[in-house]
Formats: structure tokens, C-alpha cells, sequence
């Protein structure tokens, strides 16, 4: 009689101590899942350092238009470099006091602006260079190269009879967009219907000069 | 001898008692967890990038380039109708009870205020404003880079 009572608690006891394990086995299970982050939010900063970059590298571009400006209406190489240069830096030290360690260069001081001659047909005028953008915070690093690269290019028609066009285009690194808003004026003057789709219907002439002024002030001769 | 075998019963019935309400409860804990960790957990808007977003395809249209052009100009007309399209476009991601602040520096000036680019004045700033800046560099093809300012807040919050 004791020994089967001695089995029974025996059982009883090994049973309660299966028991036992389990339940502790599913509390450690819990508090690791506690313990362990459920949804990863990105640091409240994050999507505003990122905002910060992309408007640096907006402003990049802008410096591009800038030198485009600048060389079409006189300036040299050298004079725009140094704006572009100038601008970089302005840029950077806008970053640097909006609490971002930046470092901000145009790589190899190498700036590539070209235009053609007036009498090329298309004429073109283009600008190419790298910037370096190197941002290092506690919550975000950033380091890559951006590449600039905006190219305007103005063919015109065949200028036998009163209906030719002029087609212009702006390609910034593999994309062509249409240009719609630019100004023509020809000397000697003649009227000039924008087709507000990248092409000009106009009267052109063998001797004439044509301005055609561009979006941020981006100037293209042709001489007919 | 009879009164101890019922004691030592009692006293087993009441641990196994015991035991089965802790585990009852162990078992509500982890169920409940399991279902709240199961639900997604709600983030509070802050309309910070909205805002970014909004003053990017102002720029990509010249709306705040032509806006800087009209305020050098002093052409008051143009002025009115640039600050009301801005104006429109900043409520137009905000709530109802949303309110913003606008301003505008010039970088190449250390940093001074233009007057005529304040939008809505306020007297004071309320403390959970959201702050956005965004530059631009082109003014009809010359360097010259502002900052826009924006603030937003939600009004009786």
C-alpha cells in the first residue's frame, strides 16, 4: 500500500514538474517577445536628414542652370567653375548650420561646359560635372557622387518657305523633355507661334539671327 | 490517522488549486500580449515631409523663384497672388485645424529676413511646431540662394 501511494505521488510529482517546465518555458518565450522591439520606427530625424540631402542635391542641379546661365551670356570656364565652387560651398555650410556635418566638393574642380557654334544646326550648349556629398550624423550617413549633367539643343527645319520650325529640347543626364517655354526673338523680327510642345513655328531666313532665351535665363544664338 | 490522510489531501488538492489558477493566468498574459503585439502600432502624422514635399513641387513649377523675382520687383500684385498659391498649396496637405508660418532668408546676406516674404505673422511661435527649411540657389540664372522657413502646428492641440 505505501509503495503504490509512493508511485502515485511519485507520478503525480513528475507529472506537476512537466507542468512546471512548460509554463516556464512559455513565460521566457513572453518576455523575450517583450524584450524584443515589435516595430522598428525609423529615429524622428531620419526622414528630415534625408529631406535635407535631396533639396542639397536639388540645389546641385540649380548650380548647373546657374553655370549654364552664366557661359551662355559671356562668362568664361573659369568664371563658372568658381561660381559653381562658391555655390558648393554656400551649400554646404547651409547644411553645416542646419546641424549636419557635411562635406560638400566638386570633384576634380572639374567642370565641362560647352557650347556650339552659332551656325551648327542642332546647336547645343551643355554642362557636366560631379559633386561629392558626404553626410555624417548620429542617425544618418551619406556618402555618395552626383552626377550633373544638362544639355539644351535647338535644330530648326528646313528654312525654305514661310513654315519652319524650330525644335528644342532639354536633356538632363538620359532624359529628353520637350521645351515649351522658351522666348523666341529673331532679328529681323518675325512672328513666332510656340506650339507648347517643344516645337516654334516661325518664318526663318538665310543671314538671320535668332535669341532664343530658355528657362533660367539660358541663352541660344543661331545664325541661319 | 484518517483526519491526517484527509489534511495531507486537502493540502495537495490545494496546491494543485493553486497551481492551476497561476497557470490560468500565465496563460491570459501571454494571449493578451500575443494579440497587442499582433495589431500595428499607430504612428502620429507630423506633416514635416508633406510640407518638404509641397515646397519641392512649388520650386519644380517657379512658383518660389518667381515669388523671390516679384518681391524684388515690388510687384505687389504678383506678390499677393504667389503668397495665395502657396498659401493654398501648404493647407492643402494640412488638416482643418492646421496652421503654418512662412518666411523666407537671404543666405548671401547673413542669413537676414526678407520682409515682404512673411506669410501669416504670428506674435509667438507655439512650442510643437514643426520646423521645415528648404533652399534654393537660382534667381533668373544668378547664384543667389534663400532659405524658405516653414512652420506648421495644429491649432488647439
Amino acid at each position: 500500500m505505501t509503495f503504490k501511494l509512493r508511485s502515485k505521488k511519485g507520478q503525480v510529482f513528475l507529472i506537476l514538474a512537466i507542468v512546471v517546465l512548460i509554463y516556464i518555458i512559455l513565460l521566457s518565450a513572453t518576455v523575450f517577445k517583450i524584450t524584443e522591439s515589435p516595430y522598428f520606427e525609423p529615429a524622428p530625424d531620419h526622414e528630415k536628414i534625408m529631406d535635407y540631402i535631396d533639396n542639397a542635391i536639388k540645389n546641385f542641379y540649380e548650380l548647373g542652370y546657374i553655370g549654364l546661365s552664366q557661359y551662355s551670356n559671356g562668362e568664361n570656364k573659369s568664371f563658372v567653375t568658381q561660381l559653381i565652387q562658391n555655390g558648393l560651398s554656400t551649400i554646404k555650410n547651409y547644411m553645416v548650420s542646419s546641424g549636419l556635418p557635411t562635406q560638400i566638393e566638386l570633384v576634380e574642380n572639374q567642370v565641362t561646359i560647352m557650347n556650339s557654334s552659332t551656325t551648327a544646326n542642332p546647336a547645343y550648349i551643355y554642362i557636366m560635372f560631379n559633386v561629392s556629398m558626404t553626410v555624417d550624423t548620429p542617425d544618418v550617413y551619406y556618402s555618395g557622387v552626383t552626377e550633373i549633367s544638362i544639355r539644351y539643343e535647338v535644330s530648326y527645319s528646313e528654312i525654305t518657305g514661310s513654315d519652319n520650325y524650330v525644335y528644342i529640347t532639354e536633356k538632363v543626364h538620359d532624359l529628353i523633355t520637350p521645351v515649351y517655354n522658351a522666348d523666341i526673338t529673331t532679328s529681323p523680327p518675325t512672328t513666332v507661334v510656340n506650339l507648347d510642345n517643344g516645337s516654334y513655328k516661325l518664318d526663318l531666313q538665310t543671314g538671320q539671327t535668332v535669341n532664343i532665351l530658355l528657362p533660367h535665363n539660358i541663352s541660344i544664338w543661331l545664325k541661319i | 490517522m484518517l483526519t491526517m490522510f484527509r489534511r495531507k489531501k486537502k493540502g495537495q488538492l490545494f496546491v494543485i488549486e493553486a497551481f492551476i489558477a497561476v497557470s490560468v493566468m500565465i496563460i491570459l498574459v501571454t494571449a493578451l500580449y500575443n494579440v497587442q503585439l499582433a495589431s500595428p502600432v499607430t504612428k502620429e502624422p507630423k506633416y514635416a515631409d508633406e510640407i518638404y514635399t509641397v515646397m519641392k513641387t512649388l520650386d519644380k513649377n517657379g512658383v518660389l523663384e518667381s515669388y523671390l523675382v516679384s518681391i524684388k520687383d515690388s510687384n505687389s500684385v504678383a506678390i499677393t497672388q504667389y503668397k495665395e498659391v502657396i498659401s493654398e498649396s501648404i493647407y492643402s496637405v494640412l488638416p482643418s485645424n492646421g496652421e503654418f508660418y512662412l518666411y523666407c532668408e537671404n543666405i548671401t546676406n547673413s542669413n537676414k529676413v526678407v520682409a515682404e516674404s512673411i506669410i501669416n505673422p504670428i506674435a509667438q511661435m507655439p512650442e510643437e511646431a514643426v520646423s521645415i527649411y528648404y533652399l534654393i540657389s537660382a534667381i533668373k540664372g544668378n547664384f543667389e540662394p534663400y532659405a524658405f522657413h516653414v512652420s506648421v502646428w495644429l491649432k488647439g492641440v
